[in-house]
């Protein structure tokens, strides 16, 4: 009954159709105490001989007219009721999509993706379910069992009424019994359902060990007793579940007997006809169903009462970063100034006494050990986090906090480690944050992305319809369409987290190239593990444990490198030294691998 | 016209396969066929029962109520009572009877199905396992089968019942009045009609929904996945709007199959009811006129008549749960009727006798292909002396696996011969191949079970001292003995809660335990922390002795003793010799050790730099 409480709100936003519904609900019980009223007249008729030809139309007119009115009726009231349950499901699924679009990182680190998935599909279909057939059929269930009820005492009799409803009771109180035992069972055959899936998984991922060690045998014995096990539970469940059908029947049968023995002393003592007998036993057929329903329903609705619980927790979540009140909205340029005494996230510290001015236009590369907070500090630009007290990032003169999101967001232009694309055709991806640029415009950026010739060689082209994150294309293809994306959105500010690592030197090369010929104009935050890439960086910056190490230009921190002396050596200076070495090694006597690094 | 044509060719081969499956389907509870057959009798005799209350019912009202007048209530009312209690519950047990012959025989024949499926699977070569995914596989075996069920303990029944029902309830009608049972009859065809149209309209419907659902979902996983990229371009906005139309389109098909629903499932069944019952009540009425009518075979025709629509909601209901069975069928039967390895390895098996290997070891000439096009090995010849160590090396794709898969018969070659103690490896018994050849794994695979268990892998050949020395010989016996419960200490599946490096000493045990004649060795790329990882090194060396070994390794710096190095390239053997020898010439030998010497400093440097050596 809580949920129903917590549903109120679809009261309110639905009232007509469920008013329009409440009536029809209404007609069509009392249209189907017809039939078995007119039935009874004519047997009565019938009986006592006094049945004329214009009183049998008239019965059987009434038979047919309600049946045919009930027909449309029920149209009617089902459209509307289901009908208003798909629109709340809609409705709800839109409302929880925003609001999953406007919540922090913070809360995606703290839930997965899967987690959130279920609340979108299983939990909104119970919430369908119970509000839909849930509510409507409890609400019809007892509309018509209070109308046949009322039907039954008011037309036939009330002393036979209480007599043949005797067993529903005692049938009510077995259904229920039933349902909780088949609750737990059912639990039991789940659980035993999911140990034997997960040996099959286990066989199954493990066939090249099971093979090698001969276990074949050892892996056939469990799973046949796994399985056994199986047959055990869902026998037990079968014990349970087989006794519904039969124990209404049986409890039926009972109240149709009683009805049958009420009814002859009833007529014995002229109290009633055998006419009002009939109808009254076709009112109690009536009656089983809605009984029956009524305790069902609560199983489905104590579901949706759960999901809808989750539901409305997912909804209480509020994003952690929000627009100040009256926030910067224009910005004059794009300088950054950042100043992070200390960024901790989870109580361990990521980002420590690190400062850094970039000017628009700059190229600046940062680089250091993975986990050293370089992709970290990327993310307090994004302003995916806010800064303690203390600690700043400003941009334009104005702190993050004080512009607002959308502005902020809107001068970087951000490429992920994990390229994410979407299913949608190449074009629609690489025009991703600017919807409505041109084919053109797109090809521009996938030229300066280096993947226009691999686009232009794939069968459809630009159209060609990628799967769920990109799944047909390689790692390198998917950076550089991520790539293209952020140069399409035209952002003064570039933000590259490592986004080159899947590609072969040569593209590498041409790509810093492209970007190299438009610094000056827009500020290119290189964050890599490839030094080489940031020989011509205005500055570097090394980091180490979330505290800037070294910093300088290349050369500067190559010249500090020729004046120490073994292990004094700079990290830069060493590791540039090694992968220099590395990559210009011909590792084997492939013509692709005599690859010579070019930087402009 | 020609489109049509060839679509309804197309249905028709898919019945006639449809019709083989249920055939197939079926065959599996043949050897229950007794007990299906008594299932059936009971079902028969509760349905008849079930069918002859209404009649019982006439007889009362007829010969006792509507003729009693006497203010009492008829002795034999009481007694025709009593027989109808006893007609409701003899047909409520054995309903309940019935349906617990069904369950039980239907679980039996799923075990019987998974027990052949599962038998056939780990049979299957190798090659099957690298095109499945697991979870397919897995699902196959488990939920596919499951689905099976219902077949055999609803829709199977629940046919029959609805069959048997609908001849006892025209057989009642026609004794009633035989003219009232012929116009009933009418409405088979507009049932069945009725039915036929519904599943033409709501099919492309039901369709739809789910597929606009399925797009809705797609859209919500990714827009999760992406939700930062979403955020830091703005397009939350944008996303916004293109959900709210599919959302949008998914609410109008849906209300379509409400509508649909409303229009010709329940509600129409209802109509056809009233109908039906202003004819019968007319045509009594109308009867009476003539001659009297006896008042109990109304009430029993109507009866009759507000059942007779029943059978055909089952039915309905049953016919997509039999589609259900009958695709999940088709995807178990599909796994049945994959070939498994070739049959005259097992002719040989069964002659040759469990033999000890000895450790000589011979290549000759072997080609293997995985796909038919490209070449995996390419003529590859050496031969190794028992008790030999030899090291196998190369770029990752060279080939190195590839002489394990086949050593372990994990894949057939296609030229050349691999000879073992100078016998066709073709020709060993599962058993001596087996025993005699012990595989390490370069990620060891631990089972569910307690880790003695995962040393002795449950052969009977080897006692519990056996798995105790076994672990003490690799050093794994102080680190097993610190678990929670020892040697009967479970870990849990896939053994996640032990280290890279416990596992890996708990499969060096396992293979001890073999004692295999030839040691194959894939070694771990994996980081193990420094104290373990010697361990394993004093571990390797004591796993060598005696034992002809063959290491496919990673790192070079591990092989430096090796009898013989074969360095592969390509699928060919391009170098051998030892590492001095090798080392003395330029190669691809030294080539691969001068750049793992940079790798080795180099990783204590970066995590991730594979990038750079790749290129």
């Amino acid at each position: 009954m809580k949920l129903l409480w917590k549903l109120r709100f679809i009261l309110k936003d639905y009232w007509r159709q469920y008013l329009l519904a409440f009536i029809c609900l209404q007609l069509v019980s009392a249209l189907n105490l017809l039939p078995p009223w007119l039935i009874g007249r004519v047997i009565d008729g019938i009986n006592d001989n006094s049945l004329t030809t214009q009183e049998l139309l008239t019965y059987v007119g009434g038979i047919v007219g309600s049946a045919v009115l009930v027909y449309g009726l029920r149209f009617v009231w089902r459209s509307k009721l289901y009908g208003s349950s798909v629109e709340l499901v809609r409705y709800q699924r839109s409302r929880l999509f925003a609001h999953l679009t406007k919540l922090s990182t913070v809360f995606y680190q703290k839930h997965t993706a899967g987690d959130l998935m279920a609340h979108a599909t299983n939990d909104l279909n119970a919430v369908e379910e119970s509000v839909g057939s849930g509510i409507m059929t409890l609400v019809d269930s007892f509309i018509a069992g209070i109308t046949v009820f009322c039907a039954m005492v008011f037309l036939v009799d009330g002393k036979l009424t209480l007599i043949s409803m005797l067993p529903f009771p005692i049938l009510i109180w077995i259904t229920s019994r039933y349902g909780s035992a088949l609750h737990k069972r059912f639990g039991a055959s789940q659980a035993a359902f999911s140990k034997f899936n997960e040996e099959v998984r286990e066989s199954i991922s493990g066939i090249r060990a099971v093979k090698a060690h001969q276990l074949s045998d050892r892996q056939i014995e469990r799973f046949e007793q796994l399985s056994l096990e199986t047959v055990q539970t869902n026998r037990r469940v079968a014990f349970v579940d087989g006794l519904f059908g039969p124990s209404i029947n049986l409890f039926f049968g009972m109240s149709f007997v009683l009805a049958l023995i009420g009814g002859a002393w009833l007529i014995g003592k002229q109290q009633l006809t055998v006419g009002l007998l009939t109808s009254f036993t076709l009112y109690l057929g009536q009656m089983l169903w809605p009984m029956l329903q009524f305790g069902w329903q609560f199983n489905v609705f104590q579901r949706g009462s759960a999901s809808w619980g989750r539901l409305e927790k997912l909804f209480a979540n509020q994003p952690s970063v929000v627009d100040a009140d009256n926030a910067v909205t224009t910005l004059d340029n794009v300088d950054i100034e950042i100043n992070i005494k200390q960024f901790a996230y989870e109580n361990t510290d990521v980002i420590k006494r690190f400062t850094c001015k970039i000017k628009q236009g700059d190229f600046v590369g940062i680089t250091g050990r993975t986990g050293s907070g370089k992709s970290s500090l990327l993310r307090l630009m994004l302003r995916e986090f806010d800064l303690p007290q203390g600690s700043s990032i400003i941009m334009g003169g104005v702190a993050l906090p004080q512009i607002e999101i959308a502005t902020l967001r809107k001068q970087l232009a951000w490429v992920p480690q994990e390229p994410m694309l979407f299913s949608g055709s190449i074009t629609d991806n690489i025009r991703f944050a600017n919807p409505t640029a041109s084919q053109v415009l797109v090809e521009q950026a996938a030229k300066l992305a280096a993947i226009h010739d691999e686009i232009i060689a794939l069968k459809d082209g630009y159209t060609t319809l990628l799967g769920e994150n990109g799944i047909n294309l390689s790692g390198g293809q998917k950076q550089r369409i991520a790539l293209a994306r952020a140069l399409l959105s035209d952002a003064p500010v570039l933000l590259l987290d490592d986004a080159f690592s899947a590609l072969d030197m040569k593209t590498e090369a041409t790509i810093l190239n492209n970007l190299m010929a438009m610094r000056g104009d827009k500020s290119i935050i290189l964050v890599t593990q490839r030094l080489p890439e940031l020989i011509s960086a205005d500055h570097i910056v090394v980091m180490d444990k979330g505290e800037i190490i070294e910093r300088g230009t290349h050369d500067m921190l190559m010249q500090q490198a020729n004046t120490a002396v073994g292990d004094q050596q700079g990290w830069y200076a060493r590791i540039f030294e090694q992968q220099a070495r590395t990559l210009l090694t011909p590792m084997n006597d492939n013509a692709t691998a005599a690859i010579q690094f070019e930087v402009a | 016209m020609t489109t049509t044509q060839s679509n309804t060719d197309g249905t028709n081969s898919t019945k006639q396969s449809r019709l083989t499956r249920l055939k197939q389907l079926l065959g599996y509870g043949k050897p229950y066929r007794w007990r299906f057959a008594g299932a059936f009798l009971v079902l028969t005799i509760a349905t008849g029962l079930e069918m002859l209350s209404p009649w019982v019912m006439k007889i009362i009202l007829d010969e006792h109520i509507a003729v009693n007048t006497s203010g009492t209530i008829p002795h034999e009312v009481i007694m025709l009572s009593g027989t109808l209690m006893a007609i409701f519950a003899s047909a409520a047990f054995l309903q309940y009877i019935q349906n617990l012959i069904f369950q039980t025989t239907a679980l039996r024949v799923v075990h019987d199905i998974r027990r052949l499926v599962f038998r056939h699977v780990l049979k299957l070569p190798m090659r099957y396992f690298d095109s499945e995914p697991t979870g397919r596989l897995v699902s196959r075996i488990t939920n596919d089968s499951e689905v099976l069920r219902q077949m055999f303990v609803s829709t199977m029944p629940m046919i029959m019942q609805a069959f048997f029902r609908l001849v006892a309830i025209f057989i009642a009608m026609a004794l009633l009045d035989v003219r009232l049972m012929l116009m009933t009859m009418l409405l088979i065809p507009i049932l069945l009609a009725a039915i036929s149209i519904y599943q033409k309209v709501s099919h492309p419907i039901v369709h739809a929904v789910r597929s606009q659902l399925a797009n809705i979902n797609v859209r919500i996983n990714e827009s999760l996945g992406g939700m930062r990229i979403i955020q830091a371009m703005r397009q939350e906005a944008h996303l916004q709007q293109k959900f709210n139309e599919e959302n949008e389109q998914w609410s109008i098909q849906r209300r379509k199959n409400i509508n649909i629903d409303s229009l010709l499932l329940m509600p129409l069944t209802h109509l056809l009811n009233g109908i039906a019952l202003a004819v019968v009540v007319g045509w009594f009425g109308f009867r009476a006129g003539f001659s009297v009518i006896e008042v109990g075979t109304l009430y029993a025709f109507i009866n009759y008549l507000s059942r007779f629509f029943e059978p055909f909601r089952q039915i309905t209901m049953q016919m997509s749960s039999l589609q259900q069975s009958l695709v999940a069928s088709e995807r178990v039967f599909e796994i049945l009727n994959e070939k498994v390895e070739q049959a005259h390895t097992e002719a040989h098996m069964n002659s040759a006798s469990v033999q000890k290997v000895a450790g000589k070891l011979e290549f000759k000439n072997v080609t293997l292909s995985y796909d038919g096009k490209n070449k995996a090995l390419d003529n590859v010849s050496f031969s190794v002396e028992p008790g030999a160590f030899v090291a196998i090396v190369g770029q990752s794709g060279s080939g190195k696996s590839s002489i394990i898969n086949l050593m372990m018969r994990f894949y057939q070659y296609g030229e050349g011969q691999v000879l073992v103690d100078d016998q066709p490896l073709e020709c060993l018994s599962e058993e001596t191949l087996r025993n005699g050849l012990g595989l390490v794994f370069q990620e060891p695979y631990i089972f569910s079970g307690s880790m003695a268990e995962n040393i002795s892998l449950n052969h009977s050949d080897i006692s519990d001292a056996d798995v105790i020395a076994a672990a003490k010989k690799v050093h794994a016996d102080s680190f097993v003995e610190s678990l929670d419960g020892g040697y009967s200490h479970e870990p849990g599946p896939s053994g996640k809660a032990l280290s890279m490096g416990e596992r890996q000493l708990l499969s060096f045990a396992r293979t001890i335990a073999q004692n295999p004649g030839i040691l194959l060795l894939d070694e771990a790329t994996a980081n193990i922390d420094g104290e373990t990882e010697h361990l394993i090194k004093e571990a390797l060396i004591t796993l060598r002795e005696n034992r002809t070994t063959i290491a496919v390794a990673h790192r070079l710096s591990t092989i430096q003793d090796a009898d013989m190095i074969l360095v592969m390239d390509k699928g060919q053997i391009v170098q051998h010799g030892s590492h001095a020898e090798l080392l003395a010439v330029d190669g691809i030998y030294r080539n691969l050790y001068l750049s793992q010497q940079f790798e080795a400093t180099l990783e204590h440097e970066l995590e991730s730099d594979s990038n750079l050596v790749t290129a």
